[in-house]
């Protein structure tokens, strides 16, 4: 009995698994990424191992960063690499949960590490299928010659996925066109107003005006009119 | 009493304003006030044209029996027509359906004023037309059983019978019989055959069926009736037809013409010999070289072999006839002509003048694709190389050689060359020569005598307005075109023989436009790089787009380009030189004299490399060049993997536009700063993997640092997709699966309300991510291509010009498009309008008004003169230009600008003036009189 | 026994689950083709021309297309199962276009196309019977010039009329009998026209004003 139980409760998980892969959902997975480096001023460099980055779950995006730090030799390559406004280039191995193991290279400008102080942020874009397509590295300093105080890299890792596309809003046009139906058949009763109850505010000045002026003009209608009778008579 | 009454005015009048509506609409009004962008009628025809292809024939024959004789022709771009005999004009047109559901397949032969036809793949369409009128008398479907077969069948119609022919390996040939009108399946037989096998060369001549077997001189070639029910395979050797001594590798072929033969060839196409099918299969014991081509018809009764050589601008049409035993040769026509190149004919039409004279017309189709009719010397020649045109440049016109001379007093460098002259005697004696030119030249053309001869068409020079310009435009048989934008006539013609586009797929070439005709006395300098189509290794070909004459000629480069880049700086002759990559990123310079120039900039300069095969995008800088070699070396890499997705289009912004503000003024008075990258580059993929499969992934790419700048993704969407990639906005169309209806959407960048730097763009520097507006819209209508307008300084607004499916092309204003467009009705800004969901297609935007232009593969567009202007030539199937005015026309005065009124009315106010002084003064001499 | 029943349930539960979401990734490929049939009407006085060569029909943008026969009939042949918009391109008459759905058992149901909304259903008559809406407007008028234009144009307007009064009121002065009409009305319709202040003070001082006004009368009098 508690075997056939457990049996069915086993059988309802995976029967709602099933559901699940069917559906769109996100994925998620893990990434190792080793990282190489190069201080070279030539076209073709060598590299020399920097580091390690684990990335356990790439929903949250909390990374592993392991780097050594970097020896005086190298900091003096990269000052030489800056003075020559060269650029430091960095090669990323992924490798990610589908089993994939792809290469990428980056570059940035020697000056700007210096400049920022050897803080850098490496950014990870994602296709929609979460696999890596793109390892940037940027630095935000401006370009220096300084010699850095840092021994060691600040690394910042930045997952990027792409953006959902814009659907035409159609949903709400309809309820507009909906709303002003309806005002429409409702709003013809509106403007049944009497004419008055519309225009008084033109209506009430013209008629103040008019019982004025009749006001004061009995007075000099009648004065005129017997002045003029007056010299008339004479 | 005012004060009082105008306060308890003004509280109720706003209310008033506010409240109604009319406001609304008035605001409304005015932002839409520019949005009416007709066209007049009186204007029609004036400043644009259309011109009508059908593309390379495939069949052809000419239709004697109608009342009007006219050709019928049935072409690879999917079209059958009817052209006029004696000018060549299309009389009527049908496009069918494009691409493999519409491949004419068979065409029967003219009878009774109407034509059986069959187009498609699987399953196929057999069409039925009248031809005087050209439209369908019935139509009907063929199943097709053996989908995967559909390359091997062959038809044949006969009689009001169509025979549906498959050849089945090492068994026979199964022969299905259908009425042609109505369709009904007659009857199905299969003919044993066992010669058949996947490595015979078979070709169906009926009513043979014939096999070639075997590459040696033991070849042998099979042959069966197939209309015969009770036909027994047969068999011929070689040795029968050529003799001893014959060679393989042996090719046979269908003989063109109105009499079943092949023609075999032997001795690697050296020569070859033709066998007649009509009764029992006989060898013609006359040998023909292997590069002419061969029709075969006949002159009332006797059988006639038409032998057509081409031989450096000569081409000889030789008639053999066939009745007597010994064949007799006898020279028909000899021609010069620029227009044949390497002809076929493709279909004869005879009439007999006399007992034993022939007058023949000879319908001719060029390798590179022109039609031609010869009858004597040719009457028409019609150019359908344009119906495929892969790269399309508008150039300037120089000046007129007066001018040009007046330039050249001014020009430094001439008179750096002689320093006696530089000084001002020299110059004063310069200057009155060259009036004393003008004067002389402008005495002549008044008394209207004959100029003297210069080497440049009149008319062939740059107008006011800079409207006048030569379309330079490439075609895929490798032919270059002249055309100038007034009226649409061929001004030159170029052919450079054996090349293709770079991949298989696109027939891409790409043209360089490399030096300008403002550089008096250097000549305008255009270079064609393409791919040679035997290697597949780069070609250059380098010419003057104004007079259609090679420079340098076609330079053959030992390796596969894989990226190529016009240089920004120019040389002392003012000279782009091109940045060729191959395919193992070494970097070379044309013209190799301007690799100093090259690698002088070679610091800032990149370049970057889209593989679709592999989807690795990478990018190079030329930083480390030595002033002798340019180095390309990596800088960035990214994968964007085909597992799960396959690269569609790669589009970055016009080299030549320039953005006119940095901003946008929003409602608050304050500044939104536009994200102006001119490194930017949009990637489109189409999802491949089974979980992608209908998703549109859209990415933006720094391509100097290679750094990713926005991505987004859209699921449920099928192709095509067009995108239009212009200053700081991309404008995409596709098709919603979902909701079956094809969208456009829309992406602006900003920066924000700050700008990050104030005088210049660097992508090395520049770490934060713009702001991204979006917003998407339903196009009611379906989409072949798209493009944006664009003049020189940028100020005029930019309208999207959109190809339509069903002949139009509409001009869409950005405004309509804005991803800034409220859906909120109370929020107003200047120049955004509300939001509405479907874009309206409104008819008087429709540019080409009725003169549809169908199959439309690409819109190119290119600045005039005017900055209100903007110049617009459209290709496909049909060409057509004209010129739009988005801002309308604000430069320069209206069109019916009643000078005429102004002219009377002013010296109507004069005059009236005049005569009312003096009435007033004799008035007042009258009073003084009193 | 209940048990065994609950247990072959869930695991029927279980496996129509599974083949649910295999079966919503495979494709149904129907391999039916179906013929979409149906007439196009010319406009008046379309006769003689040769209309149907100028006109054509397409599905889906181009996909297949349908040419007319002699009396405007047309059939889409080779058209597997789906929704199809319907469209008549001719350069000079607009047609409304018209969507036709093939469900996967044959059955044929015309709609009009609504893009915004996309499910509903205006139903059309099947075998389509397509007419002509309105022929394209692709031109403006010009604005044409007309005398009126000019004569009400408000700046010639004021210079004209002025100067008709001008030069006709004194001949109308001159011609006696119209001077006495004149004298009569003025002397008619002759009351100042009261100043609003003098109005305004008036009603709200009214005694004063009287008294002063009697004093002129009596005044002019003398």
């Amino acid at each position: 009995m508690k075997m056939h139980t457990s049996f069915a409760k086993i059988l309802l998980v995976l029967s709602l698994s099933s559901f699940i892969s069917a559906s769109e959902l996100d994925f998620d997975g893990w990434l190792q990424i080793r990282l190489w480096h190069s201080f070279d001023d030539e076209p073709t460099p060598r590299y020399v191992e920097r580091g390690k980055i684990t990335i356990s779950s790439i929903r949250s995006g909390a990374a592993v960063v392991s780097q050594p730090g970097l020896h005086n030799l190298n900091i003096d390559k990269l000052n030489i690499l800056a003075k020559h406004g060269g650029k430091y280039r960095l090669k990323a191995i992924v490798q990610s949960s589908s089993g994939s193991e792809i290469t990428f290279l980056t570059s940035i400008l020697a000056c700007n590490l210096l400049g920022s102080n050897l803080q850098d942020t490496l950014n990870i874009w994602l296709d929609s299928s979460a696999e890596p397509i793109a390892v940037n590295l940027v630095s935000q300093g401006p370009c220096s010659l300084k010699n850095p105080t840092a021994q060691s890299w600040t690394t910042d890792v930045q997952m990027k996925y792409p953006d959902g596309g814009p659907m035409p809003d159609t949903a709400t046009y309809i309820q507009k066109l909906e709303r002003e139906k309806q005002a429409r058949e409702s709003g013809e009763n509106k403007d049944n107003r009497s004419f008055f109850a519309k225009y008084w505010m033109y209506v009430i000045p013209a008629v103040i005006f008019v019982v004025l002026s009749s006001a004061t003009n009995p007075e000099a209608g009648n004065t005129v009119g017997s002045g003029g009778g007056g010299a008339q008579r004479q | 009493m005012a004060p009082p009454i105008l306060t308890i005015f003004r509280g109720n009048f706003n209310r008033f304003c506010i409240d109604s509506q009319f406001f609304q609409y008035f605001i409304v009004l005015l932002s839409l006030f520019n949005l009416s962008l007709c066209l007049y009628e009186d204007q029609v025809g004036k400043f644009d044209w259309r011109q009508n292809y059908v593309g390379k024939i495939k069949f052809a024959n000419f239709d004697n029996v109608s009342q009007v004789k006219k050709i019928i022709v049935a072409t690879e771009e999917n079209v059958i027509a009817a052209l006029n005999i004696k000018t060549g004009q299309i009389l009527w047109r049908r496009v069918l359906e494009k691409g493999y559901a519409g491949r004419i397949r068979a065409f029967s032969n003219v009878a009774d004023d109407e034509l059986i036809l069959v187009n498609g793949g699987v399953p196929a369409i057999v069409r039925y037309w009248n031809l005087t009128t050209g439209h369908i008398l019935n139509e009907w479907p063929i199943a097709e059983q053996n989908p995967d077969r559909i390359e091997d069948v062959q038809w044949h119609i006969n009689d009001g019978t169509l025979y549906h022919i498959l050849p089945i390996y090492n068994s026979g040939v199964e022969v299905t019989a259908y009425d042609s009108k109505t369709g009904e399946k007659l009857k199905s037989r299969k003919i044993s055959a066992p010669f058949i096998s996947q490595e015979t060369e078979c070709v169906l001549a009926s009513p043979y069926f014939i096999c070639l077997k075997g590459d040696s001189s033991l070849a042998i070639l099979f042959y069966i009736n197939i209309f015969e029910p009770k036909s027994q395979p047969q068999s011929i050797t070689i040795n029968t037809i050529f003799g001893a001594g014959a060679e393989g590798p042996y090719r046979i072929s269908l003989v063109p013409g109105n009499i079943a033969a092949i023609s075999i060839s032997t001795d690697n196409n050296r020569r070859k010999r033709l066998l007649l099918l009509e009764n029992e299969p006989t060898p013609v014991p006359h040998d023909i070289d292997g590069e002419n081509s061969v029709y075969i018809t006949n002159f009332d009764d006797k059988k006639v072999v038409l032998e057509l050589s081409y031989n450096d601008k000569i081409t000889t049409v030789m008639a053999t006839y066939l009745n007597e035993n010994e064949p007799q040769s006898e020279k028909l026509h000899r021609i010069i002509h620029n227009d044949l190149y390497r002809p076929e004919i493709v279909a004869t039409t005879c009439t007999c003048k006399s007992l034993k004279r022939y007058a023949c017309k000879f319908l001719l189709s060029s390798e590179d694709h022109s039609i031609s009719l010869l009858d004597k010397k040719v009457l028409w020649t019609r150019e359908e190389a344009l119906a495929r045109i892969v790269a399309v440049e508008i150039v300037e016109l120089p000046m007129s050689d007066r001018d040009q001379a007046i330039e050249t007093e001014f020009d430094l460098k001439e008179s750096l060359d002689v320093d006696s002259t530089w000084d001002v005697f020299g110059m004063l004696v310069r200057r009155l020569s060259s009036q004393a030119n003008q004067v002389k030249a402008f005495i002549q053309a008044a008394l209207g005598l004959e100029p003297q001869q210069s080497n440049q068409r009149a008319d062939l020079v740059r107008d006011k307005f800079g409207l006048h310009k030569m379309i330079v435009a490439v075609t895929s048989a490798g032919k270059i075109f002249g055309i100038e934008s007034k009226k649409g006539e061929l001004i030159w013609q170029l052919r450079v023989p054996n090349i293709q586009g770079f991949s298989k797929e696109s027939d891409q070439m790409v043209l360089y436009v490399q030096r300008g005709s403002r550089h008096f006395p250097h000549p305008p300098q255009c270079s064609l790089l393409a791919a040679d189509k035997d290697t597949g290794s780069g070609v250059i070909f380098t010419f003057n787009p104004i007079n259609g004459q090679a420079l340098d000629g076609l330079t053959k480069l030992n390796y596969r380009v894989k990226q190529s880049m016009l240089l920004h700086v120019t040389t002392d002759s003012f000279l782009r030189s091109i940045i060729i990559l191959d395919e193992r990123d070494r970097a070379y310079v044309y013209p190799e004299s301007a690799t100093a120039v090259a690698t002088s900039v070679g610091r800032n300069t990149y370049i970057f490399t889209v593989d679709k095969a592999s989807g690795i995008l990478s990018g190079y800088s030329f930083s480390y060049s030595t002033p002798q070699n340019l180095i390309a070396n990596k800088v960035w890499e990214l994968v964007l993997s085909p597992k799960n997705q396959r690269i569609t289009h790669v589009v970055s912004k016009d080299p030549i536009e320039r953005v006119h503000s940095q901003g946008r003024v929003l409602g608050d008075r304050s500044v939104l700063y536009k994200y102006i990258n001119p490194n930017l580059v949009a990637i489109v993929t189409q999802g491949t993997s089974s979980v992608q499969k209908n998703t549109l992934n859209l990415y933006l790419l720094d391509v100097v640092s290679g750094s990713m700048v926005f991505s987004i993704v859209h699921k449920r969407t099928k192709g095509p997709v067009h995108i239009v990639h212009s200053e700081n906005w991309l404008v995409y169309s596709y098709f919603n699966e979902k909701s079956r209806r094809t969208e456009i959407a829309t992406l602006e960048l900003y920066e924000g309300k700050t700008q990050s730097n104030m005088t210049v763009f660097s992508s090395l520097t520049t770490t934060k991510l713009p702001i991204v507006e979006r917003q998407a819209f339903i196009f009611p209508a379906s989409i072949e291509s798209m493009r944006e307008t664009i003049t020189e300084k940028g100020i005029t607004s930019k309208h999207i010009l959109v190809a339509l499916a069903n002949g139009g092309v509409l001009e869409l204003p950005w405004m309509l498009v804005d991803p800034r467009r409220s859906i909120n009705p109370e929020m107003r800004e200047e120049g955004v309008i509300p939001y509405m969901p479907e874009l309206p297609i409104h008819v008087d935007g429709i540019i080409n008004y009725n003169q549809s232009v169908f199959r439309i593969s690409g819109i190119h567009t290119s600045p005039s003169g005017l900055e209100s202007t903007c110049l617009v030539f459209v290709h496909g199937l049909d060409l057509f230009y004209t010129r739009v005015a988005p801002s309308k026309t604000f430069d320069v005065l209206k069109e019916d600008f009643d000078y005429y009124l102004i002219v009377i009315v002013l010296a109507a106010l004069v005059i009236s003036s005049y005569i009312t002084k003096k009435l007033a003064s004799q008035k007042l001499q009258k009073q003084a009189w009193k | 026994m209940i048990q065994e029943i609950r247990f072959i349930l869930a695991i029927f539960l279980v496996i129509s689950s599974f083949s649910n979401s295999l079966a919503e990734n495979e494709d149904d490929v129907s391999t039916d083709l179906y013929v979409i049939e149906g007439k196009v009407f010319s406009w008046e006085n379309a006769g003689n021309t040769p209309w149907q060569l100028m006109t054509h029909v397409m599905a889906n943008g181009g996909e297949y297309y349908g040419f007319l026969r002699e009396d405007g009939t047309f059939t889409i042949s080779n058209v597997p199962f789906g929704s199809y918009v319907i469209e008549v391109i001719n350069p000079n008459y607009a047609y409304e276009p018209v969507r036709v759905e093939i469900n996967s058992k044959g059955k044929f149901r015309a709609r009009k196309v609504n893009l915004i909304q996309t499910s509903q259903v205006i139903q059309v008559p099947y075998p389509l019977k397509l007419r002509p809406l309105t022929p394209f407007r692709y031109f403006q008028m010009r604005e044409q010039w007309r005398v009126t234009d000019f004569l009400f144009n408000p700046m010639v307007f004021m210079m004209i009329l002025p100067l008709l009064f001008i030069i006709i009121l004194p001949k109308i002065m001159n011609d006696p009998e119209t001077k006495k009409e004149i004298e009569q009305l003025n002397n008619l319709t002759s009351y100042n026209m009261p100043e609003m202040s003098e109005v305004i003070t008036s009603f709200f001082s009214s005694g004063e004003k009287q008294k002063a006004k009697t004093v002129k009368a009596v005044k002019k009098r003398q």
